[in-house]
């Protein structure tokens, strides 16, 4: 009897904590985690874009069979955390969105994960669904095009969200650190 | 006919509780279909593929109302240009209109609604059971005149295009369904309003970001390499300049809309 009763009250503090996320009223104007989308990670789990809420982010968009500005800015991306120190980088959480809402299944995100060496404690390579792409893109400003051979063109750029998702800066500079989105996480992280 | 009402109407409801059937009855008959072609863009799909392919479509005889669209806010109010997120909209959002649920007047109810953002064009599409065109097929069904499906080579229409692109906002704007119907019976498409497209964050992704030499340049290689053609019809270079140009918050006074939606396909 009594787990039961633990188990109800358990339920009712699930209940009340997915209302609370699920509440856009709750979140900053400004904050991504109001849009609504799917996002599946490497391991196949589904969770909102809010994956992360609660920690400061860097989102950047990407397709896995990118030959060469993808890699460069997963590269871009574990540069710029070790150039942190411990306790921040501990913080800081990264969520790696694909375009290619058609080939990107978790198995290939997974694959990738390894081969870039991506520490999947704190890092996320997610798919959406195609709508989900275009609204994401959109809040980034994010440009982007399928090719008719299953490439993209896109604009590439490193997104610092806060830990309750506001874009606090979107940097262009990939191949190396940017000195100014790395004075942006220590503040956000502070 | 009293038989197959009752089917109508279940039919209707199924597509969504919060559309009344009289409205999907109506938009019905407010919606065309249009291709499947392969047609000549003046902004192609690659540097090596010429000719974008557009499936089957339906879409929006006219731009979206007003009025229709304070249908759509009073359904969901959390379009309210005093509800709509930051994210979702600038401040200028609906700022036409006499309050947050009403007009300005009558005129306007007939009037292109305008001063709104991708976000809120695309959710009113998503309510119908519909979304936003797609460039090429916005492009594909405004290259017809009232008799050929593409009058691109005429110099006479480019022009009459051209003059009003030159000067959009002279005067408030008329109501819809002010030019008669062009080949595919679709109207407005010139003359009236700018209207959003779903890709409109596509468009001037050209040359390709993989041979980019320096680091610092892929942020724009998409955007900074554009690869048009057709260089002497202006007015649809124009139109892509525009568009180009947009963040998906953002709202201008002639910017508008209208839905499309994918065709069924009749089994034979």
């Amino acid at each position: 009897m009594k787990t039961k009763c633990t188990l109800r009250l358990m339920l009712v503090c699930c209940l009340i904590v997915f209302q609370t996320v699920a509440t856009p009223a709750n979140l900053d104007s400004h904050s991504l985690y109001q849009l609504e989308l799917d996002l599946t990670d490497q391991d196949g789990t589904v969770s909102g874009l809010d994956v992360f809420k609660g920690q400061p982010v860097l989102i950047a968009m990407f397709y896995s069979s990118c030959p060469y500005a993808c890699p460069l800015t997963i590269q871009t991306l574990q540069k710029t955390e070790a150039a942190l120190d411990p306790r921040t980088r501990g913080q800081l959480r990264v969520l790696l969105v694909s375009l290619d809402s058609e080939q990107d299944t978790p198995d290939k995100l997974a694959e990738l994960a390894r081969h870039q060496k991506v520490d999947t404690a704190r890092w996320k390579l997610a798919r959406t669904d195609a709508a989900g792409v275009r609204k994401l893109a959109a809040v980034l400003g994010i440009r982007f095009k399928r090719l008719p051979d299953g490439e993209f063109n896109h604009s590439t750029s490193i997104n610092l969200l806060d830990r309750d998702g506001v874009q606090i800066m979107s940097s262009g500079r990939v191949g190396e650190t940017d000195p100014a989105l790395l004075e942006k996480i220590k503040r956000v992280s502070g | 006919m009293k038989r197959l009402l009752p089917l109508l109407l279940l039919a209707a409801g199924g597509i969504g509780a919060s559309i009344p059937p009289a409205a999907v009855a109506a938009e019905n008959k407010s919606m065309v279909v249009v291709g499947p072609a392969d047609f000549a863009s003046a902004a192609p799909p690659s540097e090596t593929a010429r000719t974008a392919h557009v499936a089957r479509f339906e879409l929006d005889v006219l731009p979206v109302t007003n009025a229709q669209f304070l249908q759509f806010v009073r359904q969901h109010p959390e379009w309210r240009r005093d509800r709509v997120s930051a994210l979702f909209a600038d401040e200028n959002y609906l700022a036409h209109w006499a309050a947050p649920d009403t007009l300005a007047d009558a005129v306007q109810a007939r009037q292109p609604v305008v001063n709104l953002s991708w976000f809120a064009a695309d959710a009113y599409c998503a309510a119908r059971g519909a979304r936003l065109p797609r460039w090429y097929e916005w492009e594909l069904t405004a290259a017809a005149d009232a008799t050929h499906p593409d009058t691109r080579a005429d110099e006479q229409w480019r022009q009459r295009i051209l003059n009003w692109y030159s000067n959009p906002s002279a005067g408030p704007l008329a109501a819809v369904g002010k030019d008669a119907p062009n080949y595919y019976g679709v109207r407005d498409l010139h003359g009236l309003i700018w209207e959003w497209v779903e890709d409109f964050n596509s468009l001037l992704v050209g040359a390709d970001n993989r041979e980019q030499g320096g680091a610092d340049k892929l942020e724009f290689c998409g955007a900074g390499s554009l690869s048009l053609e057709q260089k002497e019809n202006y007015a649809v270079l124009m139109r892509v300049a525009m568009l180009s140009s947009l963040q998906a918050r953002f709202t201008t006074k002639n910017l508008g809309f209208r839905c499309a939606r994918d065709a069924v396909e009749t089994k034979p």
